[in-house]
């Protein structure tokens, strides 16, 4: 393989070479070409959209805050199930309490 | 680098997420026995004269729950010794059914009155919440039947 020629060579072919500049003819179709770079569109525009995301994860104090706001949601979240299970749970508690056909057989439940 | 360093942070949150999700599970508080008045009244936000009022409900329906009780603990003694096809069977069947259409009827008369002593809103949950917990044995054999 050939070394790239130094722009400063002296032999006039090689200069004329290095400066020539040419727009190659568009092959095809233009309708088609247009509809490529308009499906481009939207999706180079939608990763510019979110090129914000990676320059996030890369500060550490936006990554503890999300490992802290992820465990504040999943305690939140265990809070709210407790609390459903435990008022199902005292709701049955009571509902034993007063339904007689639930009850234990007489003279095990105090009051009875 | 970027990716697998964003990759690893979600995986790290997840992660987060789920541990303090099961270990607050684990720390769930259990309510003792006995303490289903108090339950009501932090559950559905009663009023000291509401507790009061739902107290005297309670202590009017405890004589009727105990009648039910004792002729609920009799037909069963019956049911016990009875043949299941015999016409002394197929009659105490029968009054055990009826007997807990009576029962139901007397547990949703005394859910109704809690319910009206209690605001609108909170009443309506409560029967919503409470009513489906009853057992309804109607359609279902009566224990001891042989």
């Amino acid at each position: 393989m050939n070394p790239p020629r130094d722009p400063h060579d002296p032999d006039p072919l090689s200069r004329l070479l290095q400066s020539w500049r040419t727009t190659p003819a568009r092959i095809g179709d233009e309708a088609f070409a247009a509809g490529v770079w308009r499906r481009l569109g939207p999706r180079a525009e939608a990763r510019a959209a979110f090129a914000w995301l990676p320059r996030l994860f890369a500060s550490p104090l936006a990554a503890c805050f999300l490992v802290i706001a992820s465990a504040l949601a999943g305690g939140s979240a265990a809070l709210a199930y407790n609390h459903a299970t435990k008022t199902e749970r005292m709701a049955a508690a009571y509902a034993r309490t007063i339904d007689p056909l639930q009850m234990a057989p007489a003279g095990t439940r105090a009051g009875h | 680098m970027k990716n697998r360093r964003a990759i690893i942070l979600i995986l790290l949150a997840i992660a987060s997420g789920l541990a303090a999700f099961f270990a607050t599970r684990a720390f769930r508080v259990s309510n003792p026995s006995g303490d289903e008045m108090r339950w009501l009244a932090d559950e559905f936000a009663l009023t000291p004269e509401q507790v009061a009022v739902i107290r005297k409900l309670e202590a009017d329906y405890a004589p009727v729950c105990a009648e039910h009780c004792r002729r609920i603990n009799e037909i069963r003694a019956r049911l016990a010794t009875l043949e299941n096809n015999s016409p002394d069977g197929e009659a105490a069947r029968a009054q055990w059914a009826e007997l807990v259409r009576e029962c139901n009827a007397a547990t949703m008369r005394h859910l109704e009155s809690v319910a009206a002593a209690m605001s609108p809103g909170q009443g309506r949950r409560y029967l919503a919440l409470v009513v489906p917990k009853l057992a309804r044995h109607e359609h279902t054999h009566p224990f001891g039947l042989k």
